[in-house]
């Protein structure tokens, strides 16, 4: 623990205790690394009336956070998905206010298994065709997912299908407006082609995840326990998370198995089983371009955190140098085949 | 002869991760501290070839831009392109040459947006293997094995 997790520690127990109407004390509270969206913790809780430990995480709004989104979102999302086919962890308590404890948060069960970083090649090893099977094949179960019948169209909001990716793109353009620190050409003629040549319609508008990709999951050796992070989910094309999680950024050093998983071509046929979507691949080839511009955006505001000095967890220095580099290298490669 | 200011941060980098990063306890500090190492070891590799870059990326900015300005007909991206590339670079320090770069980028993007526009394919492919040699000097992703040993 820090110096001041276990204040945090005893705070937290004791608004959970009153929220449970439990008496909960906290015997362990540690932040986990990575996340620049959220401060993350794992906090283990003993209940001495019944003896026995409730372990849960802990995840409280950052004042200044990489993906801006509030706390709602995410609960909504994994409401959607509470005993479902797509594992989510159990929620407990969502927190609207600052009041408690200063931030938003949300609280949850922790659930087994462990969530891997996304440039480490040989995370899934030797277990990538059983992963990779349940990869695909829960994020066909999320882009099939009957929003009506969630009631996720009341909750979200439902875009225009005309209008969607402009919408999607608007927004991406506008972060990279506000947030970019220098002129970077190679991003500026991605979207000037994005804007120039759209997407179809998509063939239904579903729950996008926002965040789907490797590293964003826990597994228990050969089985996904949990899809997490759902922060940046919102209703959309369900091609914006396939090209995300397609993206060669997730598998830089193995472009030919996307999420250092499966091959791509294996990839996409579970998907198009699990979510009954006939696959237009020139609007995943513009999807998969968006994703380029979606990342910048994301890496260049990460960028900008840091230099502002917002927030200097090295995860912001490390977003705007590595991953940022690695994106305008893939529009590199898909923008100049195009002009030759 | 001095130890170069790369070497010294790459020691120093190697020095946290083995001497300093066992020392701490918490999961969160440890990882916080190994990225910062990492994050170092990325710096030492740019800080000394920084400022020839910056002059090398800035002439071959010029050299297109010059070689393809007899294409340009719009008088006020002519007079953009002939001031941006009449400067001479020689004993710049970095931050000027900084300013410069980015001066380029935005007459770079603009005349790209022309020739877009009026189809002009050979500058185009000239344009974008300009801007691939331009990423190759930048580039820091061919790092991320390292970054992980």
């Amino acid at each position: 623990m820090s110096a001041t997790e276990p204040e945090l520690g005893k705070e937290f127990a004791s608004y959970l205790s009153k929220r449970l109407k439990k008496n909960l004390i906290c015997k362990d509270i540690q932040r986990i690394f990575g996340g620049a969206s959220r401060e993350t913790y794992k906090v283990r809780l003993y209940e001495k009336e019944v003896d026995k430990y409730l372990n849960v995480i802990y995840r409280k709004s950052q004042e200044s956070s990489l993906i801006e989104t509030d706390q709602e979102t995410e609960y909504l999302a994994y409401q959607a998905f509470q005993n479902s086919h797509v594992p989510v962890p159990k929620l407990i308590v969502l927190e609207k206010s600052s009041k408690p404890l200063g931030a938003p948060f949300l609280v949850m069960e922790e659930l087994s298994g462990q969530s891997y970083n996304p440039f480490d090649k040989d995370a899934y090893k030797p277990y990538q065709k059983e992963i990779g099977e349940q990869f695909w094949s829960i994020l066909g179960k999320i882009s099939s997912t009957n929003i009506s019948k969630k009631g996720l169209d009341k909750k979200f909001g439902v875009p225009s299908p005309e209008k969607l990716w402009k919408k999607e793109l608007d927004y991406w353009v506008s972060v990279i407006r506000s947030d970019s620190m220098g002129v970077e050409p190679i991003l500026e003629a991605a979207i000037r082609k994005l804007y120039r040549s759209p997407p179809s319609k998509p063939e239904r508008i579903g729950l996008i995840h926002g965040d789907y990709r490797n590293g964003n999951f826990l597994i228990d050796k050969d089985t996904i326990t949990g899809i997490l992070d759902w922060e940046m989910a919102h209703l959309g094309d369900p091609l914006e998370d396939l090209a995300w999680a397609l993206s060669p950024i997730w598998c830089w050093e193995e472009n030919l198995r996307p999420a250092y998983l499966i091959s791509r071509d294996e990839g996409l046929d579970i998907w198009k089983r699990n979510s009954k979507i006939d696959l237009n691949e020139d609007s995943l080839t513009w999807w998969e371009l968006f994703a380029c511009v979606k990342g910048m955006a994301i890496w260049i505001s990460a960028g900008n955190e840091f230099l502002k000095g917002k927030n200097t967890d090295p995860v912001n220095l490390f977003s705007a140098w590595v991953p940022g580099d690695i994106h305008t290298e893939i529009i590199l490669n898909l923008m100049e085949s195009r002009v030759n | 002869m001095k130890p170069s200011v790369n070497i010294s941060l790459s020691i120093l980098a190697q020095e946290l991760v083995q001497r300093v990063v066992p020392l701490l306890n918490d999961d969160y500090e440890r990882s916080r501290l190994s990225s910062w190492a990492g994050l170092l070891i990325l710096a030492s590799f740019d800080i000394e070839r920084s400022p020839n870059c910056l002059e090398e990326q800035n002439q071959l900015m010029r050299d297109w831009l010059t070689k393809f300005l007899k294409k340009v007909e719009e008088d006020g991206l002519k007079r953009k392109i002939k001031s941006n590339c009449t400067l001479d670079e020689r004993n710049m320090n970095l931050e000027s040459l900084e300013i410069k770069n980015q001066a380029l980028l935005v007459t770079l993007v603009e005349t790209q947006v022309y020739f877009e526009e009026k189809s002009e394919k050979e500058a185009l492919i000239e344009c974008w293997k300009l801007l691939r040699r331009i990423h190759n000097y930048r580039k820091v992703s061919h790092l991320l094995p390292l970054l992980k040993g």
